[in-house]
């Protein structure tokens, strides 16, 4: 069995991952994607690669490359592309009856105007690309719309230029993020916080949270219509019931361990290893 | 295990595992750093966040 980890900065998550895989006696290849030089032509000696990448653009472009010379990837390349693009996440949702808030596209200022206006104020403004909550914008009315489009017109690059715009959905205080491997939500967490962002990078409070039927089922639902794998699924809980917000491909967990008491990187490990004894199989067969 | 930070000159306690790649935090000055080697263990400072980056 011969598994890679793709990294570049090793940070906890990573740390706890490597341990899991050296207390199953489990060696692993580290690539850094810093060092990598990819020969189109060569077979890397692995037969899989759990992917942590931290730049999203490296991310996908790798596991392309590897899954171009038959290396199995978690999460796959398809999984990377659908969640890195929260466009592509809300097509995936929706093909699959994945509720979610309601939602436009537009790619001119104008059309983003009317894109806003059709959903009603407070929208939210997000860039298609992004993480950790940066560039999120809060719209609460027309004022505030045409000088953000305009902003982002002129002053970021042509990505800030596709509006995705969302119905702001007025929480109560937190939402959830639930840990899915395989067909299976194996945790969740309720992310905390006064500011109507609640991401932990931006100083959301985790808390454990019960996985109920209905939360596990949408969880799995929404991990299956981006692809499979090992996700994080957020959901909001709104008047309309729970919505999936958004889709993570390279989760984070290390806040989210103690607080659920559920071995989240020991899951993803063992899901890796059993996907890694797949893949060498078929190869020697 | 201790290593020097290279902003502040502190040092900085590192676990037996270290390992290359490595986020570490300075306590004294808080500066992200990044563990450049390890035999001998040299820290550099953490690459500041990119546009792209995130889970």
């Amino acid at each position: 069995m011969r598994i890679g980890v793709l990294h570049s900065l090793i940070r906890k998550e990573e740390k706890l991952l490597l341990a899991g895989f050296r207390a199953r006696s489990v060696q692993v290849t580290l690539i850094d994607d810093r060092k990598l030089v990819f020969d189109l032509r060569r077979v890397p000696d692995v037969d899989v690669v759990l992917e942590r990448c931290i730049n999203h653009s490296r991310a996908l472009h790798a596991l392309r490359l590897l899954e171009s010379v038959g290396v199995r990837c978690l999460n796959s390349y398809q999984v990377a592309q659908v969640c890195g693009d929260k466009i592509l996440t809300a097509v995936a949702l929706r093909e699959h009856g994945v509720p979610q808030p309601e939602a436009r596209v537009a790619f001119t200022d104008e059309s983003a105007l009317q894109a806003i206006e059709e959903i009603g104020y407070p929208v939210v403004l997000k860039p298609a690309v992004g993480s950790w909550g940066r560039l999120l914008a809060k719209v609460n009315d027309r004022e505030a719309a045409e000088a953000i489009l305009e902003h982002k017109r002129i002053l970021g690059s042509y990505h800030h230029s596709i509006f995705f715009v969302q119905k702001y959905i007025d929480k109560p205080g937190r939402d959830l993020r639930c840990f899915v491997v395989g067909d299976r939500c194996i945790a969740a967490i309720y992310r905390t916080s006064p500011h109507w962002k609640t991401n932990t990078a931006l100083g959301g409070v985790a808390s454990g949270a019960p996985v109920t039927a209905e939360l596990g089922d949408l969880a799995v639902s929404a991990a299956r219509a981006v692809g499979g794998g090992m996700v994080g699924v957020d959901v909001l809980e709104s008047d309309d019931g729970l919505l999936v917000n958004e889709v993570n491909y390279t989760m984070e967990f290390s806040n989210s361990i103690d607080t659920t008491g559920v071995d989240i990187p020991g899951h993803i490990v063992d899901y890796t290893i059993a996907q890694a004894a797949q893949a060498g199989g078929r190869a020697a067969s | 295990m201790a290593a020097t930070c290279p902003e502040c000159d502190a040092d900085v306690p590192l676990t037996d595992d270290v390992q290359e790649a490595e986020v570490q935090t300075c306590p004294e000055c808080g500066e992200a750093l990044e563990v450049a080697s390890v035999n001998p263990v040299v820290l550099a400072l953490a690459p500041p966040p990119e546009e792209d980056w995130g889970e």
